[in-house]
């Protein structure tokens, strides 16, 4: 290889570990410095805090068509919701969400109607199934540090709904 | 030259994933557990902090207590309500508490989570189906105890009174005490007393004079009334002596 070549590949080599270094990042709070009387060690103290971060998969669910007196069943045509704690501590879902209403507002139904379970195609015991409430409540899920856990998700309508185009909003909340 | 195209081709494909940048929301861990008198306000900081590259906004959803009977919910307020955390940027959210003192007792157990949603920065509501919205939350859990009176309100409401004592005895002495003995007051107050016992006198007279009138008109009724009787009982008599027998009638006048 000659000198030419060899000049290239340090370079590479160089902006390759410029670039991994840049990448990495970390989130730290009080940094405290002391320093041993009679010698010259420095002591750096970091603290890190303890948090949880969400990021959750998608920003909506679409249910298609449902007709009235049917459940979709839960997880049915991929409804389903990741959510992911990149923090260093763990967390629980807590879940609420609002009413279902129509295009026409006067049309709507209870947000009751919405279900969810921890398990695909799950409902009942055995399972963190539940319907979700106007109030934040705790889905009992303990999402770990760096892991993803899955709700997924159905809608009840119910018998002699009528038919229009129906949205809820639908909070989802790690706590720690 | 046959080496060099993939390793060019690894450090392109480096250099497209370390430009997609990600905003995450994120909090201090710990739920916020308060011991709160009735009537009491408490307030806590909740940490917000973007652990992303790039700008995050974010909004906050204020909690929802559940219904509990013969009491009254706490109130909960946020400031800021919304805003934007700058990357790697931690923000702080004012949280404040109130439990209501009317209609409320000790005892009762508050549960519920404040939260905070990411929200693009060109965020519209979507229609249609589930939205979902992803966010932090921390528990709030107040556990309410009996009243307490304010040291400041209670120290306030003493020196009012005793403002209030003091103005009352001031206003006396110098004021009141005075003008009340003053040579024109006692001249007034002496002839309003002498009206007063005027009236009276006035009244007491014009009482007996109604109670005599009545007392005579009654002794007159009574002595009608007896002269009445007086005269039925002489004609009873002379009726009486018209009735005996012609021979006693002529004893009688032989007699005369």
């Amino acid at each position: 290889m000659n000198n030419r070549a060899v000049i290239v590949n340090l370079g590479i080599i160089a902006l390759m570990a410029a670039m991994v270094l840049s990448v990495v990042s970390f989130t730290f709070s009080g940094i405290s410095l002391s320093a041993n009387s009679g010698s010259t060690n420095v002591v750096a103290t970091v603290n890190v805090q303890s948090t949880c971060v969400l990021a959750v998969s998608n920003s909506a669910i679409n249910f298609f068509t449902v007709n009235p007196g049917t459940s979709t069943g839960v997880g049915a045509s991929g409804n389903v919701v990741s959510d992911t704690n990149n923090g260093n501590v763990g967390s629980y879902i807590w879940i609420s969400g609002s009413n279902w209403i129509g295009v026409n507002i006067a049309v709507n139904f209870f947000v009751a109607n919405t279900i969810y379970s921890n398990s695909f195609n799950n409902e009942g015991a055995g399972y963190l199934f539940n319907s979700v409430g106007l109030a934040t409540g705790n889905t009992g899920e303990l999402v770990s540090t760096g892991a993803t856990n899955t709700l997924y998700f159905g809608v009840n309508i119910p018998n002699g709904q009528t038919a229009n185009s129906y949205t809820q909003n639908v909070v989802i909340n790690n706590v720690c | 030259m046959a080496i060099r195209v993939p390793l060019f081709f690894f450090l392109l494909s480096l250099i497209l994933t370390a430009n997609v940048y990600h905003a995450q929301l994120g909090q201090a861990a710990g739920a916020f557990v308060i011991n709160m008198s009735i009537g009491s306000t408490a307030t806590r900081n909740w940490s917000l902090v973007n652990t992303g590259d790039i700008p995050l906004a974010y909004r906050v959803i204020l909690p929802t207590f559940t219904p509990i009977p013969n009491a009254t919910a706490p109130t909960v307020v946020a400031v800021p309500m919304n805003g934007t955390i700058a990357p790697h940027t931690t923000v702080a959210v004012k949280v404040v508490i109130t439990l209501p003192y009317l209609n409320n007792k000790a005892g009762i157990r508050w549960d519920s989570v404040i939260g905070s949603v990411a929200q693009p920065l060109n965020f519209t509501q979507g229609t249609g189906g589930a939205q979902i919205q992803g966010g932090v939350g921390k528990e709030i859990v107040i556990k309410s105890q009996p009243a307490t009176i304010d040291p400041l309100a209670l120290a306030a409401i003493i020196a009012g009174i005793v403002i209030a004592i003091a103005l009352g005895i001031y206003y006396y002495k110098y004021k009141f005490l005075p003008k009340y003995n003053s040579k024109e007051e006692r001249a007034k107050r002496a002839k309003r007393q002498k009206e007063i016992a005027k009236e009276k006198l006035r009244r007491m007279e014009e009482k007996l004079r109604s109670e005599r009138a009545k007392l005579l008109a009654e002794a007159r009724m009574i002595g009608k009334q007896a002269s009445m009787a007086e005269k039925a009982a002489k004609s009873t008599a002379s009726k009486k002596s018209a009735k005996r027998s012609p021979r006693k009638q002529k004893k009688g006048a032989k007699k005369k």
